[in-house]
This record gives C-alpha cells, structure tokens and sequence, in this order.
C-alpha cells in the first residue's frame, strides 16, 4: 500500500512538472509570465508591445467587427488593472483591453498613415524594440497555431531585426537600407524565419 | 515632446496615429512665432504636414537651408523645420539645438530633431527621415 502511494505520489509530481515545464520550453522566452514582464514595462514599453502586438494579431486573424485595435492610454490602463487581477495570459489580457476601452473620439489633427515599417525599427531604442517584439511574441501565443515563433529569445530577434533593416548604415548608404525600409516589421520578422504566419501575408 | 497627448497611437482599426504637424503648430506658438496660415489656420488649428510643409515651401517668409545650416541656426535658437513630403503623411520636426544637457539624440547623422512621430524624443535626422522616401528640406525664417 505504502509502495503504491509512493508510485502515485512521484507519478504525480511528474505529470505536475510536465505540465508547468513543457508549455515554457515549448515557448522559449516567450513563455514568460506575461503580467510580470508587462508590469516592468516602462509606458514607452508598453505602447509598442501593444503596437507589436496589433501588428501581429491583425495579420493573424480574419478582420472582425469584435476587435477594435485601440491603443492608447486608457487601454494601457486598462491592462495594467488587468494584469493585476487576470490569471490570463498576457494576450488575452491585451484583447480584453481594447475591448473593453470604448473607442475614442476621432482626432482631426492626427497623421494618419503606416508607420510599422523600417523608420519605427530604426526610430526605436533597444528596450522599445524588445517591447515590441514581446507583443509579437505574445500574440503568438494566443494565436491558436495561426502565428508561431521558433523558439529564441527576444534579443536574439531584435539583433536580427537590426541586422535586416542594416540600422548600423546611418548614413543611408547600403541599398540595402532603403530597399528595406519600406517593409514592414512583420513581414521582416517573416522574411528572417523569426515568426510564421499560416495566412499569407500582403506583399510588401 | 513630452506632451502625453502627443504620443502616437492606434486608431480603432490598429493604424498608428501620429502628431508631428499639432506639435509643430504647439512649439510656434510657444515660441510666440506667429505662423497662421502656414502651420495652422485662423483658429489655431493645425493643417496636416503636407499642407503645413507646401505652405513653408510657398512663404515669402521662409527660405530653404542647408542640414548644417538648420543645425547653425537652430544652435542660436531660431526656429527650424526639417521637413519630408509624403505620399500618404508628411513629416514636419523643429530643429533643437545641440548639445543640450541630457539628450541622447537616437540615430548619428543630420541635424537633430525635437521629433513628435512614431516615437517622441530627441533624434538625429538619420533616426525619423530616409531619402528613399522623398526630398528632405529645411526652412528657416528670413531674417
């Protein structure tokens, strides 16, 4: 009897381990508990994980009514209090974000226009990119298959981000850098093998 | 530049909105540079930067400078714009002095920028424009 309970006992302190263990090694970095990360996030930080993870989830999913993209303080807000108080994943959490933030006026003296291209890599620092390529990496996880990233760590993608875009070529003078800089990140990140989308991604 | 209602944004359809052409118009006035009719109009409201950058290029009162021209000028507190043309949005930065303490401009070439874009923070040219998208112009004031 003792034998058994024994057995039982390792038996499930095994299956326990696996299932805390695998789902993280499976993820690699971005397996991180996504609150935790999003709580050390400056508020620059904050903004372009969410940018990174617009990004990623619009060209994951079909378009839907359900989903505004709304970025903007109040969401921010709005996931801090989440992060608190959610057990979901970090994700999830920024989906319910802009969910729940109503849709703000529109702004008349905004520029409209796409900026999730090569100058915001080369505009960005080190931490923002890190940021944004977290949101990236989280959107992948809720993405059910439909975004999936080999497992590395977030620096290793900025590096490569880097090296792509050749942001060492301040002056402009490699044609690769204005070849390039039109791209957007997303699509970078698929070029480099750093995240696969099963929708087919829109030419850059 | 440290204005949080400048700080980029999505719109409801996760498309980045940005405020270079309100912060021009918010750093004219409060350098008491009166510029209506050129960044905005008789109610204080902005036009947007490509609107804001043809009415530069059309002043009688500005004049085109070279990069080390708007640095120079910029040094000695006159104020500048570094300028881009855009097919889809403009670009309109005040040129900043250099050397001011604590900045730590992004990117290492061209004359640096007060930038309000997709990022808002001090910024060498080299870090918010690229030739491939278009001509890059300063204008400054006629003295």
């Amino acid at each position: 009897m003792r034998r058994i309970s024994s057995t039982s006992k390792s038996f499930f302190v095994l299956v326990t381990l696996l299932v805390w263990f695998v789902p993280h090694i499976a993820h690699g970095q971005n397996s991180d508990r996504g609150s935790d990360v999003w709580r050390s996030f400056s508020a620059a930080q904050k903004r372009y994980a969410f940018f990174g993870f617009i990004d990623c989830h619009k060209r994951s999913f079909p378009p839907t009514n359900a989903i505004r993209y709304n970025a903007d303080d109040r969401t921010f807000k709005q996931a801090d209090e989440l992060a608190d108080k959610s057990a979901k994943s970090m994700g999830e959490i920024m989906l319910d974000a802009m969910t729940e933030v109503p849709p703000a006026d529109p702004d008349t003296h905004v520029e409209h226009g796409s900026v999730d291209d090569g100058m915001l890599w080369r505009g960005l620092i080190d931490q923002e990119k890190q940021a944004y390529v977290q949101g990236v990496f989280w959107c992948a996880q809720i993405s059910n298959g439909k975004a999936t990233i080999p497992q590395q760590s977030i620096q290793q993608v900025v590096q490569k981000l880097n090296d792509w875009y050749v942001v060492s070529d301040d002056d402009w003078k490699d044609p690769r850098s204005n070849a390039r800089v039109d791209v957007p990140v997303i699509s970078a990140l698929q070029q480099i093998g750093v995240l696969h989308l099963l929708k087919t991604p829109a030419k850059p | 530049m440290a204005n949080g209602n400048y700080q980029p944004m999505t719109d409801s359809n996760g498309n980045v909105t940005t405020h270079c052409s309100e912060a021009a118009c918010a750093i004219a006035k409060g350098t008491g540079t009166n510029l209506t009719g050129i960044l905005y109009d008789s109610k204080g409201n902005n036009y947007d930067a490509n609107t804001q950058i043809n009415n530069l290029a059309n002043s009688p009162n500005y004049h085109v400078v070279t990069p080390d021209q708007a640095q120079a000028l910029g040094d000695k507190g006159v104020l500048v714009f570094g300028t881009q043309h855009g097919a889809r949005h403009g670009h309109i930065a005040s040129v900043r002095p250099e050397g001011i303490p604590g900045d730590n401009p992004r990117g290492r070439s061209g004359p640096i920028f007060a930038n309000v874009g997709i990022f808002n923070g001090v910024a060498h040219q080299s870090a918010v424009m690229t030739p491939a998208h278009g001509a890059i112009i300063y204008y400054a004031p006629n003295q």
